[in-house]
């Protein structure tokens, strides 16, 4: 078995599968609605190419379509490298990204564009040029469902704004993350009080832009107008939410920064860090 | 319709009328409000036919009152013409009409803010009452209206006319002024619909960048409705025609009205005889027009449908059918293309573009199917009471024919009347006569001391079915601006059609020109390469009609039937929405005269895809 699924106590190991697998590995195995994907580890990737890979990566995913009942495997395809500590290294090809990537053959063709930037001769004259070490890079793919989120949410458990820590702040909008992530939009924002789990305040935004798939990728398009000024929440997404930023918080023992969606009715966790700027 | 021609008079002010127009206001309160030359009747109105129009209009507009809109609608005939008043009803007129003007006057400003957050309020109201009808539309239309309409439908055909009593035909006229009321009501809550389609367009256009109305329209093509079912089922009559070759003979050798008598003597033509007779009983419950009631029906008459058929024998190609299926590809192919843009978007945007979509689909088929049930057959059974009146009436000697009976009043009918109903009658035909030939003005009384500039959803709404919107396109020589109905380009000979006894004229190739056209006419888009009218928006039954005929149409031009004439050269583009003259004489000019002739063939319009 080269490969190693998400929640796997193998990839909890950052030098074999990168930062975002390890910590999204993590928090599958505390909470179980991550999307679920697996990595092609670094001692994998260094020693074959993805195209030897290709009926292990094809029956991998022909097990995620079963196992979520799913008719295709969209996915998000992601590269990470890191050295022999397991932090990440600056180079090209270190973090490439493929989303809504759909069905085997084009994920393959996806993980092979990852492999090809980090080895290709081009890569490597590249960074001779550049005067960058030309020593091979410890690469590993990560290969996740790309879930289509009808809402997305950051949800931060102590207030960045004020340094409150007797409240969590959820900024949520329309649609994939980017949208939020990438400040397009005013996302809605909701204030809920950790003392009783009661949402404390409510300001519903304009939201008018959001990220949607679209074929190869995903594009930023217009709300319709019905949407822009409806909550993109209700209150019972809202206490959930908090809920999970609070046992987060409680289990990494520090204040978190939470990305979540929910997508057909079901919360996911996408992915979850220290908040670095409190006061 | 030419307009008076002089100055036009500032808001508040009377409006000035034609010396051949005079005006006697009964009530002087009348005068501050401004009627609109009601046109659904077109010439001077019978005093019955009137009675009958008003009672279903006032209770078309019911539905608006409990939708919370205080729409208030008041019918009066002037000089034999019906004009018709719409202003808002908690306020007496005069004293709405003069605030509104001062505070307009006063505060231009305030007033446009005023009104733009009453037609906000207006089109909340609209918005809070029909988005829960657009969620169950299927339901709303199949279980709650239609199954009223045909219980109202079958009590009229359940009842024997002619084995009433006098007293009994009375009470029964009584009846069917109620529930003429309640078909008013059932065909003003159909209104849902146009909203449907409306909000689905309105949303198509707003997900997928650069589409047009028509693109979004495509969506809720080639679906049946009651309407083209008549339609095709005369075309196959007609193919069952060309197959027998005395039915052929018959209809090709002979004129319309003496079809037929010629049928009934050929022995052969016995079982075609048997199934127009069949199609007639079905689709002939149908006057030439809602409110034409003092017109024979179909089944009286048959003249229309003989025209029809024989304008059918014409065409070589299976095209109802083909029509069909290309619009029912072209439907299934954008909804699939819409699905997969859709796919990767938010849960809530998905839905109500799948709810949408639903109630626009069965939107355009009840635009269409409640003009088979009510302005159809329903106004058929009101007909046959009116004249079973005017055969008795006739039959005693109280008139001198049947018809007559439209120039008497509901309570004349009811109740009798002294004086002799014959020269009251004579008195009526002759009024009417005096006025025939005078063109009504389009508005009467005052101009109305304000313009709704921002009508919100209720005014966009109408606007897009019959309403339609003012042209403000300047009017020019040989070419009218409309609203692009139909896509695709084609070159005809204009037609301009008045009524349909003019029908005839339309050779295969010709651009029908109307006022408006009427469910009735529908046939004749088989017949026709493209369509133009005065009024109407894209949800106009002229625009629905093409579309499903797949020829091109532009609507709403206003002048189209004064700017163009027959035998003229004239080039529709439906996409564009432009309409104009080619050549003033085709005849002498080959090229043109065989571009048009192509045309038939050639005229593939952008909804092929």
């Amino acid at each position: 078995m080269n490969l190693l699924w998400l929640g796997d106590p193998k990839s909890f190991d950052v030098s074999l599968v990168g930062g975002k697998a390890a910590n999204l590995s993590r928090l599958a195995r505390m909470y179980h609605r991550v999307p679920d994907g697996f990595s092609l580890p670094v001692t994998v990737i260094d020693e074959a190419h993805p195209l030897d890979l290709r009926d292990e990566i094809t029956a991998a995913i022909s097990d995620l379509m079963t196992c979520h009942s799913l008719p295709d495997f969209i996915a998000a395809v992601r590269s990470s490298a890191v050295d022999e500590d397991g932090a990440a290294v600056s180079f090209a090809g270190q973090h490439e990204t493929y989303l809504n990537i759909v069905g085997a053959d084009a994920i393959i063709e996806a993980i092979t564009r990852c492999w090809e930037s980090a080895y290709s001769e081009r890569a490597l004259e590249y960074r001779r040029q550049q005067g960058l070490s030309v020593k091979r890079p410890q690469l590993a793919v990560l290969v996740q469902q790309l879930v289509a989120s009808d809402v997305s949410a950051v949800v931060f458990s102590a207030n960045p704004v004020t340094g409150s820590r007797d409240e969590i702040m959820i900024n949520a909008s329309w649609g994939l993350g980017e949208s939020i992530v990438g400040g397009t939009v005013t996302p809605d924002t909701f204030i809920v009080r950790k003392s009783d789990l009661t949402v404390a305040q409510r300001i519903i935004a304009d939201k008018q832009c959001m990220t949607v798939s679209a074929p190869g990728g995903t594009h930023e398009v217009e709300v319709p107008r019905f949407l822009r000024n409806t909550s993109s929440l209700n209150d019972e997404q809202v206490i959930e939410m908090a809920k999970l930023a609070l046992t987060l918080e409680t289990t990494m023992e520090y204040p978190v920064d939470v990305e979540c969606a929910y997508a057909g009715g079901e919360l996911y966790l996408l992915q979850c860090r220290p908040i670095t700027t409190l006061k | 319709m030419s307009t008076s021609s002089t100055q036009a008079p500032t808001a508040g002010q009377p409006i000035p009328t034609p010396a051949d127009f005079p005006i006697v206001w009964d009530d002087p309160r009348d005068a501050k409000l401004t009627w609109m030359f009601n046109d659904k009747y077109g010439k001077p109105i019978p005093l019955l036919v009137d009675a009958v129009m008003s009672a279903f209009i006032l209770g078309s507009i019911a539905p608006f009152e409990q939708a919370g809109i205080p729409l208030g609608v008041r019918i009066t005939r002037i000089n034999t013409y019906s004009y018709l008043a719409i202003g808002p009803k908690a306020a007496p007129p005069e004293v709405v009409m003069k605030g509104m003007g001062m505070l307009n006057r006063a505060a231009p400003g305030m007033f446009k803010m005023m009104m733009g957050k009453m037609a906000g309020g207006m089109s909340k109201k609209i918005e809070a009452n029909f988005n829960p009808i657009l969620e169950r539309f299927e339901s709303y239309w199949i279980d709650e209206i239609l199954p009223e309409i045909k219980q109202h439908l079958a009590y009229f055909e359940s009842s024997d006319l002619r084995g009433m009593s006098l007293d009994q035909l009375r009470a029964h006229l009584a009846e069917a002024f109620k529930r003429m009321w309640r078909m008013g009501v059932l065909h003003g809550a159909i209104m849902p619909a146009l909203f449907a389609v409306d909000q689905f367009e309105e949303l198509y256009c707003e997900l997928f960048e650069s589409a047009s109305t028509l693109d979004a329209l495509r969506l809720t093509q080639g679906l049946d409705d009651k309407i083209l079912e008549g339609d095709r089922a005369l075309w196959r009559l007609s193919r069952a025609a060309l197959a027998t070759p005395e039915v052929r003979a018959i209809l090709s050798g002979h004129a319309a009205v003496d079809v037929i008598p010629a049928l009934e003597k050929s022995e052969a033509s016995q079982p075609f005889l048997t199934d127009l007779r069949a199609w007639l009983s079905q689709y002939g419950q149908r006057l030439n027009d809602a409110f034409a009631l003092d017109d024979p029906s179909w089944i009286e008459d048959p003249t229309h449908a003989i025209e029809y058929l024989q304008a059918d024998l014409a065409l070589p190609e299976p095209r109802p059918e083909m029509e069909s299926a290309a619009l029912v590809a072209g439907r299934e192919k954008a909804m699939a293309e819409a699905r997969a843009k859709l796919a990767g978007y938010p849960q809530p945007i998905v839905a109500r573009f799948e709810m949408l979509l639903k109630a626009a689909q069965i939107g355009t088929v009840v635009l269409k199917d409640h003009n088979f049930w009510i302005d159809q057959r329903f106004f058929y059974h009101i007909r046959r009471i009116i004249m079973e009146f005017g055969g008795r009436l006739a039959q005693n000697g109280t008139l001198e024919v049947a018809n007559d009976v439209f120039c008497l009043t509901l309570d004349e009918l009811q109740n009798g009347r002294d004086v002799s109903m014959k020269e009251l009658v004579q008195e009526r035909k002759a009024e009417m006569e005096r006025f025939r030939h005078v063109t009504p003005p389009p508005k009467i009384g005052t101009m109305p001391a304000f313009e709704m500039t921002e009508g919100g959803t209720l005014m966009r709404v109408m606007s897009k079915g019959e309403l339609g919107t003012p042209n403000t396109s300047p009017r020019e020589a040989n070419k009218v601006k409309g609203i692009a109905g139909s896509a695709g380009v084609v070159r005809g000979t204009a037609r301009v059609i008045h009524s349909l006894a003019e029908a005839g004229k339309l050779q295969p190739g010709d651009v029908l020109v109307a006022h408006s056209t009427l469910p009735p006419w529908t046939p004749l888009f088989a017949t026709a390469s493209a369509v133009v009218t005065d009024t109407g928006g894209v949800l106009s039954h002229s625009a629905v009609v093409a579309r499903e005929y797949r020829i091109p149409a532009v609507v709403g031009t206003d002048y189209a039937t004064s700017t163009f004439h027959d035998g003229q050269l004239i080039e529709v583009d439906g996409t564009a929405g432009t309409v104009r003259v080619v050549s003033e004489n085709p005849q002498s000019d080959p090229v043109n005269l065989q571009s048009a002739v192509e045309n038939r063939k050639s005229n593939e319009p952008a909804l092929a895809g």
